[in-house]
């Protein structure tokens, strides 16, 4: 995740909100944990700024998909945990729902054989 | 009290209500949440081999345009809290409104409460209503009537509508009477006194619109002889526990002396087992009327013309 600054581009739009969530299915974890998790996750593949995870995240608990509070890191410092609610894990479901689906309308798209266009 | 301090504290605390120190406090913990995600990756570049200064540049350079993510968290932040801003200021105004108005009214009671508290059955309050219908009760010899019945009905139109009101005393043994706070001497008013007495005419007096004091009243009541009813069935069965109210007599002068029926079903009398029952309050020869209730049945009113001899008037309940 050595994400290019402003290069959001390289993320769909609504793509973060369901890795976070995804992310977060696993258990509580901070804002530099889910990056991390991320980052190793996709291999370095996906380019995220870190930073843009903080409005995502604070969106969410707007949403009521997350909730927050403070605890120790592994650090043994103060960090602000996110989990995932019972309604998160429903918007989960419908995210990762749409994205299957998406993918699906794609991939018939680019496997169809348009053949050669003559005029 | 300095009102005008008290406005400005309260306009101060309304434009900076405590949605903004909620703002603020969120805006802190954001930034001590930047700073550990930010502590934290510089550790971990630091730890793979970079200098101090290299693990910061390159955790801000992953991290990316922090002033971007402070302003769009900011954002994110306070659309959540405009909702409860505004309800805020709203619950807080209603509560302002609500104290000044009871405050306002400590001071100054509105008329509705002054009539819950002190309300008198003549529609105004009971300090207005303060006048007494007073008087003595005599026979012509100037002898004082005792135990005569005295009943007045006062009217008033306050402004809620019209109001009246039925009291009833007897006069002592030296024929004076007293009903107390009963009529409005400030206010306009109407007040009917009554006498019914045995053996004496039904003698009434009625003022109009009038107001201030009464002055005492001072009834000479004219002796009569009774005449007698008879209730008695079709086929001459005597009917007992008929009752009957002396309502109204008409005068040689034309005047007519009444009895409301309001307030005047205790001077009721009963017929015997005979059927009978003497009448006292009327005089020979004049129209009159009196209300009849025969048993189990609503109150009616016949009019009569007393017989001149003393001759026994019988009604029956066909008759009625």
């Amino acid at each position: 995740m050595t994400g290019k600054t402003g290069n959001k581009s390289d993320l769909l739009q609504g793509t973060l909100d369901m890795l976070i969530l995804k992310c977060l299915m696993a258990g509580p974890r901070h804002g530099y944990g889910v990056a991390n998790w991320i980052q190793a996750t996709t291999g370095d593949k996906l380019k995220i700024e870190e930073g843009s995870l903080y409005p995502a995240l604070h969106r969410m608990l707007k949403h009521g998909w997350l909730s927050a509070e403070w605890g120790l890191s592994e650090s043994n410092r103060k960090a602000k945990y996110y989990k995932l609610t019972r309604t998160g894990r429903a918007q989960l479901k419908k995210e990762v729902t749409s994205w299957e689906r998406m993918v699906t309308a794609i991939s018939l798209v680019l496997n169809t054989n348009t053949g050669k266009v003559t005029s | 009290m300095n009102f005008g301090y008290l406005i400005d504290a309260l306009k101060r605390y309304l434009q900076s209500p405590w949605t903004a120190t909620a703002t603020n406090t969120a805006g802190e913990e954001l930034k001590k949440e930047l700073e550990f995600h930010l502590m934290s990756s510089a550790l971990d570049h630091q730890q793979s081999g970079l200098s101090a200064a290299e693990a910061q540049a390159a955790a801000l350079e992953k991290f990316g345009d922090i002033k971007g993510v402070l302003r769009d968290c900011g954002e994110v932040i306070s659309s959540g809290q405009r909702f409860w801003q505004r309800a805020h200021l709203i619950t807080t105004t209603a509560l302002v409104a609500a104290v000044g108005l009871l405050f306002v009214q400590q001071i100054y009671p509105s008329n509705t409460q002054q009539d819950r508290v002190t309300m008198a059955a003549t529609g105004f309050s009971v300090a207005e209503t303060s006048g007494d219908v007073y008087g003595k009760v005599r026979c012509p010899e100037g002898k004082a009537i005792s135990g005569a019945n005295v009943i007045a009905v006062i009217k008033t139109w306050p402004e809620g509508g019209y109001r009246q009101q039925s009291y009833m005393t007897t006069t002592d043994p030296d024929g004076s009477f007293a009903i107390k706070d009963i009529y409005p001497p400030g206010q306009k008013y109407e007040v009917q006194v009554a006498v019914v007495a045995e053996e004496h005419l039904l003698t009434s007096t009625y003022t109009e619109m009038t107001t201030g004091k009464l002055q005492p009243y001072d009834f000479e009541l004219q002796p009569t002889n009774p005449f007698e009813i008879r209730f008695e069935t079709s086929d001459g069965t005597p009917l007992q526990h008929v009752g009957v109210i002396p309502r109204s007599r008409t005068d040689t002068n034309g005047n007519i002396h009444h009895v409301y029926s309001l307030g005047s079903e205790s001077l009721a009398r009963r017929s015997n087992e005979k059927g009978t029952i003497p009448i006292s309050q009327f005089s020979k020869g004049e129209p009159v009327a009196i209300a009849v209730q025969f048993p189990g049945e609503d109150w009616q009113v016949r009019e009569i013309v007393v017989p001149e001899k003393d001759q026994v008037v019988v009604m029956t309940p066909s008759a009625l």
